[in-house]
C-alpha cells in the first residue's frame, strides 16, 4: 500500500509507504512530523482501557463525597447522587449524567477490551466491524472531565456551607479521566483495521 | 497530511521519506494497569480489613435513626454507623444494623449496652440537648467483659450507671416503690452520692427491689449495718407526739430520693460488698429505731371505744416505749358484754435493760409477764396527744384493780386491762347524775313555796301597819334630838377631829414604804400570791387528770 502525504508545515509531498510499528514519518525539507505509526498502539490501548476497568469499578464503589455539617455526615458514592437527581425530579438530567459518566465510559472500555484482547491473542472476535465502529461512535458521548468540572464548582460552592471530605472515589475518577484520555488517545484505528484484514 | 492524489507531476522524482525505527523493548505501558490494581487491590483490602463487625440492635421505635446518617458513639467518639433500619418479623420491634469499626470488636461483648441520645427533660435535668441540632445518635457502654455477641436489645433510657463510673450497687428490699423513680437521688448527710438505676417487683411479688449506685469513693461508707430509709417528698407524720413535716430538695420531692445513715451509737460495720442487700425503710425514724430480736405478742381486750389507736401506735412502759400495736379487731358475741375491741401488742422486751438475767426463751418471759400481772400489770388506752386524739397503749401497775382471769383463746396470752381514765370519769359522772336525780326536788320546792306564802301574810297584816306608823313618831323625836346636838354638841366634835387629826399623822409616818411594817405587809402578800399560784396549778392539773381527785396524783412518768 503506497500513499501520498503532504507536509503541514511546508506542503512539500511525499510517498509514504508501509510503516513499522512505532515509526514515524518525517518531512524532508523541514523535518516535521508528517504521520507516525503510533507505538504499540493496541498494547497500549488494552492496558489502558483494563487500568481504566479497574478505576472504574473503584469509582463506583468507594464513597465519593463526604459533606459534614456539624455532627451531621452526609456520604455519596457516585451512583446514589445520581438516583438523589433522579427523586427531585431531574429525571433528564440523572439519566444524561447516567448515560455520559457512566454508561458510554464503561461501554467504551468493555467493547476496546473485547475487541483487544482476542486481537491480542491473534484470535478474531466475532462482529468486530460493528463493535469497534460503536465504540468509535460513543466516543464524544464520553463527558467524565465535565461531569468533573461541574463537580469542582459545585464543592467550591459548598465549602462555605460544609466541610467537604473528598473520598476515594473522586481521586479515582479523576485518574479515569486521564487514563480514558490516554486510552483513547493510544488508539490507532488504522491498526485494528490491518489487524483485522490480516486475521480474515 | 496534504495528500494530492491528481495532477500529480511525477511520483518517482519525490524523494523517499526517512524511516526512523523505533527500538523496541518491553511496553512499559503494562505499568499502568499493574499499578491501577496494586492500589485497587490495596485498597479493597483496605476497606475490608478495616471493616468492624456488623450489629443488630432491636429498639422500640426508630425515632431520629436514619440509615447511613446516624452514629454509634461512645464517649462522644464515632465508633460505627447506622446501615439499616428495618421491622422485626412480627412488627413488634426496630431492627438497627450498623457497622462499627474494626476495633470496636474488641469491646464489643454481651454486655454492651446501646441507646438512642436524644433531648430529654425530666426532674433531674435536662440532658442531650446537642442533639436537637445534630440529630440522635446511639450510644453504647462497653460493659464488662463478656462473650461475643453481635445481636442486642437497646435500652429505652439512658442507662444510669456506665461501665466507667467508679462505684458499688446495692439491693435494697422495699414494701413498696413510694414515689421513687429510676434516677432517684440517694442522699449520705444531705449529699447525693448515688442514684436510684432500677426497680422492680421481687420475684415473689411480695416486695419491691429498688437497685441503687452509690458513686465512688462515698460507696465506702456504706456499711453493713448501714440503715437506708425513703426521704421521699414532704413527708407528714402524725403521731402520738404531734405533726411533722420534712421536706427534701425539689428534685427528691418530685422524684423522691433514699437518704442512708447508721444507727443512732452504731458503730460502723465492715464496708458493705457490692450487691449486698438491705432493708429500706419508709421513714427515718423507723429506720434509725434499734432492731430488737425478740418479740412477744400479747393480746388486749378492751370493752370501750378504741378509736385513736392505729396499726404502729406506741405501747408504752412507764411513759417508755417498748413496744407498738401490731392489730386490731372487734370481737362480736350473743351479748353486749362479748362485744370488745381485740389488739395485738407486740412488746420487745429487750427495750428494758434487765438487771439480772436475760430471759431468753419466750417461755420464761411469759412467766416473768405473768407473774408481774398477778402484781397488777395492767393495760390502760390512753390519749397521747389530745390535739389528734392518737391514742397509746400504756401499761402500768394498779395492785388494787382486781384481777379477772379470763379463758385465753387464741394464738397470743392475754394481758388484762383496766378501763381508760376518761371511761373512769364517764362512769363516775353518770353516778353523781343518778344520785341528784333521785333527790326528792319536788317536795323542796312545794315547802319552799308555803315558806314564801307565810312571809307574805305577815307582811300584809295590820299590826304591821301599826308598828310602822309608831317608827314614824318616833323618827319626828330623832330629829329634833339632832338638832339639839347640832348646838351643843358640835365644839366638842371639832376638838376631838384635831386629836384625830394627829392621830393619823402618826400613822402615816408608820405605814410610809420603808417602815418595818410595810415590808413585813410585803412578805405576807407575796406568800399569798405563792399560795394562789400552786393553788392555780393544782386546779389546772386537776383540769387535766380529773382522775386525780378520785386517785390520787400519779407518779411522774
Amino acid at each position: 500500500m503506497s500513499r501520498t502525504i503532504a507536509c503541514h508545515e511546508c506542503d512539500l509531498l511525499h510517498r509514504i509507504g508501509d510503516m513499522p510499528q512505532g515509526a514515524s514519518a518525517r518531512c524532508v525539507r523541514c523535518g516535521a512530523l508528517l504521520y507516525r505509526k503510533k507505538n504499540n498502539s493496541l498494547d497500549r490501548t488494552l492496558a489502558f482501557a483494563l487500568t481504566g476497568m479497574m478505576l472504574f469499578i473503584l469509582s463506583n464503589t468507594f464513597p465519593f463525597l463526604a459533606f459534614k455539617i456539624e455532627a451531621q455526615v452526609q456520604q455519596t458514592i457516585l451512583l446514589t447522587g445520581i438516583r438523589t437527581l433522579f427523586d427531585q425530579g431531574m429525571r433528564t438530567v440523572a439519566v444524561l449524567v447516567l448515560f455520559t459518566i457512566i454508561i458510554v465510559p464503561f461501554l467504551q472500555m468493555a467493547g476496546l477490551l473485547y475487541l483487544l484482547l482476542p486481537l491480542k491473542f491473534d484470535r478474531l472476535p466475532p462482529g468486530l466491524p460493528q463493535v469497534f465502529r460503536f465504540v468509535r461512535w460513543l466516543q464524544p458521548w464520553s463527558m467524565m472531565e465535565v461531569f468533573m468540572l461541574g463537580i469542582l464548582v459545585a464543592m467550591v460552592k459548598l465549602m462555605k456551607m460544609a466541610t467537604i471530605v473528598p473520598g476515594v472515589a473522586v481521586f479515582s475518577f479523576l485518574a479515569l479521566i486521564f487514563i480514558i484520555a490516554a486510552m483513547t488517545a493510544a488508539l490507532d484505528h488504522h491498526q485494528v483495521w490491518e489487524k483485522w484484514d490480516e486475521l480474515r | 497530511m496534504g495528500e494530492t492524489p491528481n495532477n500529480l507531476p511525477d511520483l518517482k522524482e519525490l524523494p523517499a521519506a526517512e524511516v526512523q525505527l523505533k527500538q523496541r523493548s518491553f511496553s512499559i505501558v503494562w505499568v499502568v494497569p499493574l499499578a491501577a490494581l496494586l492500589i485497587g487491590g490495596w485498597l479493597v483490602h483496605k476497606t475490608f480489613s478495616e471493616k468492624g463487625p456488623t450489629i443488630t440492635i432491636a429498639f422500640e421505635s426508630a425515632e431520629g435513626l436514619e440509615a447511613g446518617k446516624t452514629k454509634i458513639r461512645y464517649k462522644d467518639v464515632d465508633l460505627g454507623q447506622v446501615t439499616a433500619i428495618d421491622l422485626s418479623e412480627d412488627l413488634s420491634q426496630v431492627i438497627v444494623t450498623a457497622e462499627l469499626v474494626k476495633y470496636a470488636e474488641g469491646f464489643i461483648s454481651e454486655n454492651t449496652r446501646f441507646w438512642v441520645v436524644k433531648a430529654r427533660v425530666a426532674a433531674t435535668g435536662v440532658s442531650g440537648l446537642g442533639t436537637l441540632f445534630t440529630g440522635v445518635f446511639i450510644a453504647m457502654d462497653p460493659g464488662k467483659n463478656g462473650n461475643s455477641a453481635r445481636h442486642f436489645k437497646g435500652l429505652a433510657e439512658p442507662p444510669i450507671i456506665t461501665t466507667d463510673l467508679a462505684g458499688r450497687n446495692y439491693l435494697l428490699k422495699a414494701a413498696d416503690r413510694g414515689s421513687l423513680e429510676i434516677g432517684s437521688p440517694v442522699y449520705y448527710r444531705k449529699v447525693q452520692v448515688g442514684k436510684v438505676v432500677a426497680h422492680r417487683l421481687s420475684d415473689d411479688g411480695g416486695s419491691v427491689d429498688i437497685e441503687i449506685f452509690i458513686d465512688g469513693p462515698y460507696d465506702q461508707y456504706v456499711y453493713e449495718n448501714t440503715r437506708f430509709w425513703e426521704s421521699s417528698g414532704f413527708n407528714i407524720t402524725l403521731d402520738t407526739e404531734g405533726m411533722r413535716i420534712d421536706a427534701q430538695s425539689f428534685a427528691g420531692i418530685v422524684i423522691g430520693s433514699i437518704a442512708f445513715g447508721l444507727p443512732p451509737k452504731g458503730e460502723s460495720g465492715p464496708v458493705a460488698a457490692k450487691e449486698t442487700v438491705f432493708q429500706l425503710h419508709k421513714t427515718m425514724e423507723e429506720a434509725t429505731q434499734k432492731i430488737y430480736e425478740q418479740k412477744d405478742r400479747w393480746v388486749l381486750h378492751f370493752h370501750e371505744s378504741v378509736r385513736g389507736l392505729l396499726i404502729g401506735a406506741p405501747v408504752e412502759f412507764y411513759g417508755i416505749q417498748v413496744g407498738q400495736v401490731v392489730d386490731l379487731w372487734l370481737e362480736a358475741g350473743p351479748e353486749r358484754s362479748a362485744y370488745q375491741a381485740s389488739v395485738v401488742i407486740e412488746v420487745e422486751p429487750d427495750r428494758a435493760m434487765l438487771k439480772g438475767d436475760r430471759l431468753n426463751t419466750p417461755e420464761e418471759r411469759r412467766k416473768r409477764i405473768e407473774s408481774l400481772i398477778q402484781s397488777g400489770l395492767r393495760a390502760r388506752l390512753e390519749t397521747g396527744n389530745l390535739l389528734t386524739g392518737k391514742k397509746l397503749v400504756s401499761l402500768d401497775f394498779y395492785p388494787e384493780e382486781p384481777l379477772v382471769v379470763k379463758i385465753t383463746k387464741g394464738p397470743y396470752p392475754e394481758l388484762p386491762t383496766i378501763p381508760s381514765p376518761m371511761t373512769n370519769i364517764g362512769n363516775k359522772m353518770s353516778r353523781i347524775i343518778s344520785r341528784v336525780e333521785s333527790m326528792p326536788l319536788e317536795q323542796i320546792a312545794d315547802e319552799l313555796k308555803q315558806t314564801i306564802q307565810g312571809a307574805k301574810k305577815i307582811t300584809n297584816s295590820p299590826e304591821i301597819l301599826k308598828a310602822v306608823r309608831g317608827l314614824n313618831a318616833s323618827l319626828k323625836e330623832v330629829q329634833l334630838l339632832i338638832a339639839d346636838l347640832r348646838t351643843t354638841v358640835t365644839p366638842e366634835i371639832d376638838a376631838t377631829l384635831e386629836q384625830a387629826q394627829r392621830s393619823l399623822k402618826a400613822a402615816e409616818e408608820m405605814i410610809r414604804t420603808d417602815s418595818q411594817l410595810q415590808t413585813k405587809l410585803k412578805t405576807a402578800l407575796d406568800q399569798i400570791a405563792e399560795t394562789a399560784r400552786s393553788l392555780r396549778q393544782l386546779a389546772e392539773y386537776l383540769e387535766q387528770h380529773p382522775e386525780a381527785l378520785l386517785q390520787g396524783k400519779e407518779k411522774d412518768e
